[in-house]
């Protein structure tokens, strides 16, 4: 009677959506929360290299060096405070000039009578699509000086005026750079949220009397007020973990951050150290997104209830119409078609730093392997080069398996978070499957370098593995497909699959035929973005690689590392390529809007 | 055609109780409404019935002669084996499925062959008069249209019990007026138990055979409609019944030679052949309902008569709708079915038909049952 009655219990209780949120809460914490427990205890050992530093320890024992070394040793300035207050400044200067960007960009497109929006709206979402660095690679051509040797830059070359160190390399191009890349969040979040106000919230306050830049004033800007906040901690997070920027733009004159010194440590074998620096960006991880949830988290809800949202009156910019245009115009295409045109020129010049039409040359392309001197790299162009291929595929397989992993776990995680919506497993879900969001990328990487060195149990070492790639890629993701996902699934109510439980139709039977079919646009426009961002990723992927599974991106290292920048950006050109080819076709086929999956 | 019992069954969300030690029997054939204010419960239990919420680990549910969930024997049927059909107040139909795969959905889950789906679609189509939207999706559909849909997505799998969650409230005024004759007749052809939940008593009025009055998750009254209507069990019943709502004021219950007398201000009512509560003082304080329409008008002085003012007049065609201001500036909504020629701040007299009063003790019952 007894098992009866218990068997009767789970039968009842026991739903899909229960059995599933379990099963993904217990994968979750296993690769978010556990990795972190990880990386405290590596600190707090004796590494296999540090044996012979430390007299008289075996590997494995417990140990306080590592914190004393970083934050009170000799070093400390160098290996700890200068690079922290290096990233502090880096990360809050670009989240404020990408705002000041952003926001103004969006303010125009949205709340003014400015012509060719559309042209500029598309325009504007390039940046982010390009990798973070591309940027980064572009200044160093045009920017580059002999400090560094070899050959000049393009503005040296065309005025035979060296540029100052400062303007070539260390915090001022990082800032601008990255600040250039990460503009578009503000244009889109900030741009999203003035659409959202009702317009009849400023119609009631110029109804009462207040003019224009009152109701700005007192109206609007504080309606999108929370949204600016939560923007300027995302790029503030973003500036945290990104490494590929400052490894380029910062390694010539040592400048240091926490990315560039996280991957020093874990690339030089010092991995008690490198997983302190990791703590640290976590912490401040959990911190903006604590900051996020309490400061706003009540707020922001307002700001996305919109009525019958007619568009509200735009103000009229009259004969500043056209120039404002122009100049908004000319800045997209610096930011975009002229980088790219840049690296473009250099990867088609045979001898670096020689621009003119006699020097044109597809070597850096198609050529042969050469020893001679000057060109005698020992790599053939990156077309016929069997490594640089293999990286490109390994680049364009991970962005797909990634989407579609992504995209599939987006869904039932929509599919659970919102089934078990008011319980406490339904927000413990929906939390933890954000956490990566706001996680420093390359900290990420450190996580399951951490997580998945040696063998734990039944999961064996993938370190070095293609797996692993994919795996820290949709963990990292999975934000953008868990918010589309919950997004996509509020859209159904319960009562449609109600009615096909009525029927008998099985859990399986409902999700192929009921729940997928109504989800199958929302789900293809959600493979956009990882795709893109796995496609870009380097920041995530650079401590994971190993030369099988070389990335496009990871591989551009090593060309860099040698001063070899035709390769590098010859590599870069093909990815922009990919992601701007991937992106057009998909809006094209199917009406996706990038602009979606990035809220949150 | 089944009966289903429903024995002292409860369901709580959290520290919320939506449904408190329920029980209810709804008779084979019958036309039930479950009619209450929003959060009353009636959802809850319509789903409890239907097996998609599982009661609070008490009680048992009954469908005919199947015990269909039974907390001490640890029973539970999943809504399939019910033999249910259910409505959903927003359809809930398929918008990537056309009408024809919506209808047979039920149908080829059950495994039949696609000779019989078909056959089974057609008959049913042309019950509900849908044959030509067959081939067309639930978004190019009217909302009288699609409701029809969801009905035949129901009845195409012969329930024994059918059970509607507020299906006539997302359709406009005249709509709802030929749907709910629609219902009726189904209900009459059919010849199958329907369980309606509504909140529009109206709608319970009109329609069903019997109505279970539910607030706060219990069971208020269960009775047919008009003993509902003119003998309502408590003052819930009696002012969640009844458009315009029912007059309910103190009033003072005192003994008299025949029966009993109802003193509101200086209104006083004989009530004949009515028996005092035994063992009460000399007076007690009782609240009294009076309906709109049990009182009697007149524009002249009239004995036995009171004296108010009218405070508004609202015409409604056929009807009109007083506000009257007795002295002690107690309110009354009376319904009259002629034109007085009555204005604001007029003086007019009225006066109580006994027999329709209805007297509540303190703490809100019915005094004086019949």
């Amino acid at each position: 009677m007894k098992q009866k009655m218990l068997l009767g219990k789970i039968r009842q209780n026991a739903t899909p959506q229960v059995i599933m949120a379990v099963v993904l809460a217990i994968i979750l914490c296993y690769l978010v929360l556990v990795p972190i427990i990880v990386m405290i205890q590596q600190t707090f050992t004796v590494q296999a290299m540090e044996r012979f530093q430390i007299p008289g320890s075996r590997t494995g024992d417990f140990t306080t060096r590592h914190w004393a070394r970083m934050f009170t040793g000799d070093l400390a300035m160098a290996f700890l405070y200068r690079p922290l207050l290096n990233t502090l400044i880096v990360s809050i200067s670009l989240a404020l000039v990408s705002l000041l960007i952003g926001g103004t960009l969006a303010w125009l497109v949205v709340r003014t009578d400015m012509p060719n929006k559309k042209f500029i709206s598309n325009l504007a979402i390039v940046p982010y699509i390009m990798p973070s660095w591309a940027l980064a690679l572009a200044w160093i051509t045009l920017f580059k000086n002999r400090r560094i040797g070899g050959s000049l830059g393009l503005f040296e070359y065309l005025t035979g005026i060296a540029p100052p160190n400062w303007i070539s390399y260390g915090m001022f191009p990082i800032i601008l750079t990255l600040a250039l890349h990460y503009f578009p969040f503000g244009f889109m979040l900030i741009g999203g949220a003035l659409r959202n106000i009702d317009s009849q919230l400023e119609e009631s306050a110029e109804l009462l009397g207040a003019s224009r830049w009152q109701v700005l004033k007192r109206v609007v800007i504080p309606l999108i007020l929370p949204v600016v906040f939560s923007t300027f901690l995302l790029t503030f997070s973003r500036g945290l973990g990104t490494f590929g920027t400052p490894a380029f733009l910062g390694g010539p004159v040592r400048f240091t951050m926490l990315s560039t010194l996280l991957h020093a440590n874990l690339v030089g074998q010092r991995p008690g150290m490198g997983y302190i620096v990791a703590l640290i960006m976590i912490l401040f991880g959990v911190l903006v997104l604590y900051m996020d949830h309490k400061v706003i988290g009540a707020r922001r809800s307002f700001v996305t209830i919109s009525g019958k949202s007619g568009m509200s009156g735009q103000v009229k910019l009259r004969k500043f119409g056209r120039p404002v245009s122009i100049i908004v115009i000319i800045f997209l295409l610096c930011v975009t078609v002229i980088p790219i045109s840049v690296l473009a020129i250099e990867t088609v010049m045979l001898i670096p730093g020689t621009y003119s039409l006699s020097n044109f040359s597809l070597h850096y392309w198609i050529g042969p392997v050469s020893h001679s001197i000057g060109l005698g790299t020992g790599e053939p162009g990156i077309l016929r080069n069997a490594e640089v291929l293999n990286a490109l595929f390994n680049s364009v397989r991970l962005g797909l398996i990634v989407s579609v992993i992504c995209g599939t776990l987006g869904m039932l995680i929509g599919y659970t978070v919102v089934r078990l919506r008011g319980t406490r497993f339904s927000r413990f879900l929906d939390q933890l499957s954000f956490l990566p969001y706001l996680m420093p990328s390359i900290a990420f990487g450190a996580i399951f370098l951490a997580l998945f060195a040696v063998q734990r149990g039944p999961i064996p070492s993938l370190y070095g593995s293609f797996t692993l790639l994919v795996i820290a890629c949709v963990v990292k993701y999975l934000p953008f497909s868990s918010r589309a996902g919950i997004g996509a699934m509020m859209q159904i109510g319960p009562e449609l699959e109600e009615a096909a439980v009525m029927v008998g139709a099985r859990w399986t039977k409902r999700m192929g035929k009921i729940i997928f079919p109504m989800q199958k646009s929302a789900f293809f426009s959600g493979l956009l973005l990882p795709f893109i961002s796995a496609m870009r990723e380097l920041s995530l992927v650079v401590l994971l690689v190993s030369p099988r599974t070389q990335t496009a991106t990871a591989i551009t290292m090593k060309f860099t590392d040698r001063g070899w920048y035709p390769y590098t950006n010859a590599i870069m050109l093909l990815i922009v390529i990919t992601i701007l080819a991937t992106t057009i076709v998909s809006r094209k086929l199917m009406k996706t809007d990038l602009a979606k999956g990035i809220g949150g | 055609m089944a009966s289903i019992v429903l024995k002292n069954v409860a369901k709580r969300f959290g520290s919320v109780t939506a449904v408190d030690n329920l029980d209810l029997e709804i008779e084979d054939g019958s036309f039930t409404t479950l009619l209450g204010p929003s959060g009353c419960g009636k959802t809850t239990t319509l789903r409890m019935i239907a097996g998609l919420e599982t009661p609070s680990n008490q009680g048992e549910i009954w469908i005919g002669d199947r015990c269909v969930y039974s907390a001490e024997r640890g029973e539970y049927l999943p809504p399939s084996q019910r033999k249910l059909g259910l409505v959903f107040q927003s359809y809930a139909l398929w918008p990537h499925l056309t009408v024809y795969d919506n209808i047979a959905f039920g149908l080829q889950i059950a495994k039949l062959s696609p000779k019989e789906v078909e056959k089974k679609v057609k008959q049913i189509a042309s019950v509900l008069y849908i044959g030509e939207l067959l081939k067309r999706f639930p978004n190019e559909l009217s909302g009288g249209q699609q409701q029809r849909i969801a009905i035949a997505r129901v009845l195409v799998m012969e329930p024994a019990v059918l059970l509607l969650d507020e299906p006539l409230s997302n359709l406009d005024a005249k709509l709802r007026m030929d749907m709910r004759a629609e219902l009726k007749r189904l209900h009459a052809e059919t010849k199958s138990t329907i369980i309606y939940v509504t909140h529009d008593q109206l709608e319970a009025l009109t329609m069903s055979t019997k109505i279970a009055v539910m607030n706060l998750g219990k069971l208020q009254q269960y009775e047919d409609p008009m003993s509902v209507y003119h003998h309502p069990s408590n003052t819930f019943t009696a002012d969640f019944i009844g458009n315009p709502k029912i007059n309910l004021v103190p009033a003072t219950l005192k003994p008299d030679s025949s029966g009993v007398v109802v003193e509101i201000g200086a209104m006083n009512i004989h009530l004949d052949g009515v028996q005092y509560p035994e063992g009460s003082k000399a007076s007690m304080p009782i609240k009294v309902g009076i309906r709109a329409e049990d009182f009697i008008v007149s524009a002249k002085e009239k004995p036995g008569a009171v004296k108010g003012s009218v405070y508004s007049v609202l015409p409604a065609g056929s009807q009109w709708f007083l506000k009257i201001k007795l002295s002690d500036d107690t309110m009354m909504t009376i319904t009259i079915y002629k034109d007085l020629g009555l204005d604001t701040d007029d003086p007019i007299w009225l006066s109580a038909i006994p027999e329709r009063v209805k007297c509540f003790d303190e703490s809100g019952m019915l005094l004086f049952k019949k």
